[in-house]
């Protein structure tokens, strides 16, 4: 299965608090992504909280998107990426 | 007896048929290993509901060609005697499939079909219609297989394909833990820790080797059964053996017949290695009798199989047997005759009944048995293995099969049914692929019968224009089609539906407005005959048809109607080909979300080529356009499999969006050799569409071009009439191609234009494209372009912000709010923020007195 790169942007900053609603908000997130068999494996963010650079597991980019609809994200743009890593390279044996 | 560790498993049968109970139906799949305890699981859980709830079983048979329909047959000798008649004679399946379907959500009911992994097709398919159909049916339909014996290319693993999207739950039979082989070694000198070892906790296994109770561990689980069977009294051995070549059982008075003292039969029930359930005797389990029948020696095997074939059909009158049965039985004892006339009646029932696969093998049995025969019997068994092959979807098998036939036809002096043979031949080998064979095949056997008055000649016609029409040679098909009108008789429907069939799809390609009426004469013929896949192909033809030539409203009523009748009747082939062109219709005319959406179910089944290729043509412009990645695989494969099928309407779509995928990235025209030569496809076949978009592409290649009959739209941007030709996309409803006549365009004006409508299509990639243009223009405000805004609001309000924002209009609080919405407090502030910032207010009552601009969409 493809690993994707989504980029968004949120102009007013993203806002999920740390309490019940945002535990809401996030189940939700993740029940809607399993309708579409995707993953949501972890999000970087900026300080202000205006960007978004979220790593996601899918079958296809429709089924990221279609995900980000039911879940009411904005998307910028997807990329497909592997892991590269500075330990893949350290310590030739 | 006791199960262990299946305590899981139960639970979650219980689940299933909580829910089943309700009202929702369940499919379940139990899979394991043999002797995995698969039966004995479900045997429990049917024996815990034996009170509550209706319960019925079927059975697979373990033979190379089962009885077809057998665990169908099994369930209805139980339930309905009518039922059980009707199926055990050759009646055409589709027919039944409600009757069963009906009988078995009349109550709540547990059914159960065991050892799938042997079901014949005629099974499977009517699995598959009752999967599809469980929703308010209190059924749970449970079937079990050999996991490890359903590989990628199984019939079962293709029939569960088909079900990708039903709600099927898949439950998988573990092996014993050490503890429980532990439990079980408990009283025995056995090492547990090496017997689980030996057996992977095989249940099965492990009891066979307990019973044996050697000291020295068997190597195999089937020298375990056959150190069991070598502990009996050899007379007892002898009924053992007797038994084992009975693939289901056998009657307690069949066996008793077959052996000399009926008390060895005791002595094996006592021994634990048969079992009785009053009515049959049986082996405990498949593997074992199958482990004792391969030990028998080779005359011992023939002469038990000739016993049991003449006990069966001396009882034949008052029961009679399956003829798949009697098959397996006379190949058993090497009796060549007998062998092929069951194998032929085995042949005639699997194939009215759709078991397409067996019926092949049981035909190609009949035939090993006919040698050379110049005779009537062998004739009619090629054409039946030729039926069957088709079906089962070995074309190429099929052609070989008609040829053969054809031939014998002939010796036996009758040349209509060898030129109907050779017409079989010839759409059989267009089916596995061999078009231009295909052609001079038909092209011949025109020629030959044209001269005289033979019955076949209107149907040759008929095919000869369904293949022109497939090469887009329009005029030579309407020509084959009405010379085929001419030969035909007054009730042949059947060719008269086929001949309007070609006739139609060809003239959307040279007088469109004549087409609908034509496929629809077909359609009305179609129906007088009965013939459902003909009716299937003239819908499909309607929509696609006008698809191709941009009839969009048209199209879609069509292709709808094409996708329903096609699910109705488990046509699933045509259907994804109308579900594929449902996709680009939708591509073209805007909504690509959907367009996507149907594209990807194509792909992601298994489907025919020709489907696969406008499904991945459909994703893979989507994503060129959206800047997604993945676009470039595919419509690299896209373009691969048009390229194998050489037909000008699978090259030029594919090839036409490879250079739009170069395009937007590098604004040149990737491999415009390959697209003047797609052109003088297109202009042969006067193409309008496909010689417009082609003729464009080698223009922005610089490349000048005559492009006789460019279709309007194109025809204007070729003479630089921008304006008309954009006039003449939105007329259409093309609003990608409208935008992308206004970029060409190049002024400023009409860049803005395009770069507001790619961003409201989703086309990122050319709005890209025309902010660069733009620049370079040196214009001085170029919009950012509104973030993708959730949901499609004029103030950019997600729709639950547009919900609180109503009740704010009706002047609640936020806590009245928040208890009709049911969220926290705190989520409704939070909302309500976001509200006045997004209006740009500052109080609620500013909010409030904002009137809503309605949705426009």
């Amino acid at each position: 299965m493809p690993r994707y790169l989504v980029e968004r942007t949120f102009p007013d900053g993203l806002d999920i608090p740390m309490d019940a609603s945002g535990r809401a908000v996030t189940t939700a997130v993740v029940g809607n992504n399993a309708q579409q068999g995707v993953t949501w494996v972890h999000s970087y963010v900026t300080p202000d909280r205006t960007k978004t650079f979220c790593i996601y597991d899918g079958p296809s980019p429709e089924s990221i998107r279609q995900a980000a609809t039911a879940n009411e994200l904005p998307i910028d743009s997807i990329v497909e990426v592997g892991v590269l890593d500075p330990y893949f390279y350290s310590a030739a044996v | 007896m006791v199960l262990l560790e299946r305590d899981s498993l139960l639970a979650s049968l219980e689940t299933e048929l909580a829910l089943a109970r309700s009202g929702a139906g369940r499919l379940v799949l139990l899979t394991g290993e043999a002797g995995i305890g698969k039966s004995s699981v479900m045997a429990a859980f049917l024996t815990n509901h034996a009170d509550d709830v209706r319960t019925v079983v079927g059975y697979c048979d373990p033979l190379e060609s089962p009885r077809s329909l057998g665990p169908f047959v099994d369930m209805a000798s139980t339930l309905d005697e009518d039922l059980h008649q009707t199926l055990r004679s050759n009646v055409e399946p589709r027919r039944v499939m409600s009757w069963v379907r009906d009988l078995l959500v009349s109550e709540p009911t547990i059914a159960v079909v065991e050892d799938a992994h042997w079901a014949d097709d005629a099974t499977l398919d009517l699995l598959v219609f009752l999967a599809r159909r469980l929703r308010d049916a209190p059924l749970l339909l449970v079937v079990t297989f050999r996991s490890d014996e359903v590989g990628g290319t199984h019939p079962l693993r293709h029939a569960l394909g088909r079900l990708s999207g039903e709600p099927v739950t898949r439950l998988a039979v573990p092996g014993l833990s050490l503890a429980a082989v532990e439990d079980l070694c408990a009283e025995t000198a056995t090492p547990a820790g090496t017997l689980h070892d030996l057996t992977g906790g095989n249940p099965f296994y492990v009891t066979e080797v307990l019973a044996t109770g050697a000291s020295e561990l068997p190597a195999t689980v089937v020298d375990s059964v056959l150190a069991r069977a070598s502990t009996l009294a050899p007379e007892a051995r002898r009924t053992l053996e007797a038994v084992s070549v009975l693939p289901r059982g056998g009657a307690i008075s069949l066996v008793t017949q077959l052996v000399t003292d009926a008390s060895t039969i005791d002595e094996c029930l006592e021994s634990g290695l048969l079992r009785t359930d009053g009515a049959l005797v049986t082996f405990r389990h498949e593997v074992a009798r199958r482990a004792v029948e391969q030990s028998l020696a080779p005359v011992r095997r023939r002469s038990l199989h000739a016993e049991v074939l003449q006990l069966i059909t001396a009882d034949a009158a008052t029961e009679p047997v399956d003829p798949a049965e009697l098959a397996h039985h006379a190949q058993g004892a090497g009796d060549r005759e007998l062998t092929t006339t069951y194998a032929l009646e085995a042949a005639r029932r699997a194939q009215a009944l759709g078991a397409q696969r067996d019926a092949a093998r049981h035909f190609e049995v009949a035939l090993a048995g006919l040698g050379s025969d110049a005779t009537e019997v062998r004739a009619e068994a090629l054409e039946g293995l030729a039926r069957a092959s088709n079906a089962a979807g070995r074309a190429g098998a099929a052609a070989t099969a008609y040829e053969d036939a054809a031939r014998l036809r002939l010796e036996l002096g009758d040349p209509d049914q060898a030129a109907r043979d050779r017409l079989r031949q010839a759409t059989s080998l267009g089916s596995d692929g061999q078009a231009p064979l295909a052609r001079t095949l038909v092209d011949a056997l025109v020629v030959e019968l044209e001269a005289g008055t033979s019955p076949v000649l209107a149907d040759a016609h008929a095919e000869q224009a369904m293949q022109r029409m497939l090469a887009r040679d329009t005029g030579g098909a309407v020509s084959a089609g009405h010379r085929a009108l001419e030969l035909a008789l007054p009730d042949a429907a059947a060719t008269q539906g086929l001949a309007w069939n070609a006739i139609g799809a060809a003239l959307w390609f040279s007088r469109p407005d004549e087409a609908e009426a034509a496929l629809e004469r077909g359609l009305q013929l179609a129906r007088e005959a009965g013939d459902d896949q003909l009716i299937a192909s003239i819908l499909v033809n309607l929509g696609s048809g006008a698809g191709e030539v941009r009839r969009y409203d048209v199209a879609a009523r069509w292709l709808d109607e094409a996708i329903s009748w096609c699910a109705a009747h488990d046509l699933d082939g045509r259907g994804d080909y109308a579900t594929a062109w449902r996709a680009r219709v939708l591509l073209e005319t805007g909504d690509w979300t959907a367009a996507a959406g149907l594209a990807s179910r194509v792909i992601s089944k298994p489907s025919l080529t020709i489907s696969r290729i406008v499904a991945l043509t459909v994703v893979g412009t989507i994503r060129v356009r959206r800047g997604d990645p993945e676009a470039a695989s595919a419509l690299d494969e896209a373009w691969d499999l048009a390229a194998r099928t050489g037909d000008l309407q699978r090259l030029w779509p594919a090839a036409s969006a490879l250079a739009e995928l170069a395009w937007w990235r590098d604004g040149t025209v990737a491999d415009p050799a390959r697209l003047d030569q797609i052109l003088d496809r297109a202009i042969a076949s006067a193409h309008e569409w496909a010689v417009g978009d082609l003729g464009v592409w080698l223009s922005r290649a610089g490349q000048k071009r005559l492009t006789p009959g460019a279709a309007a739209p194109y025809a204007a941007r070729l003479v630089g009439d921008f304006s008309q030709a954009r006039k003449d996309w939105i007329d259409l409803g093309c609003p990608f191609e409208a935008a992308w006549v206004s970029m060409d365009d190049g002024s400023e004006e009409s860049l803005l234009l395009a770069l507001a409508e790619f961003e409201e299509l989703g086309a990122a990639v050319p709005a890209t494209r025309c902010r660069e243009a733009l620049r370079r223009l040196g214009t001085a405000h170029i919009p950012r372009g509104a973030r993708q805004a959730t949901a499609a609001h004029p103030q950019g309000l997600t729709a639950r912000e547009d919900e609180v924002f109503a009740f704010v209009r009706e002047g609640l609080s936020n806590r009245e709010i928040a208890s009709r919405l049911t969220l926290s407090t705190r989520t409704v502030d939070h909302h309500v923020a976001a509200v006045l910032r997004k209006l740009g207010v500052s109080s609620r009552s500013e909010a409030a007195a904002l009137v809503r601009t309605t949705n426009p969409t």
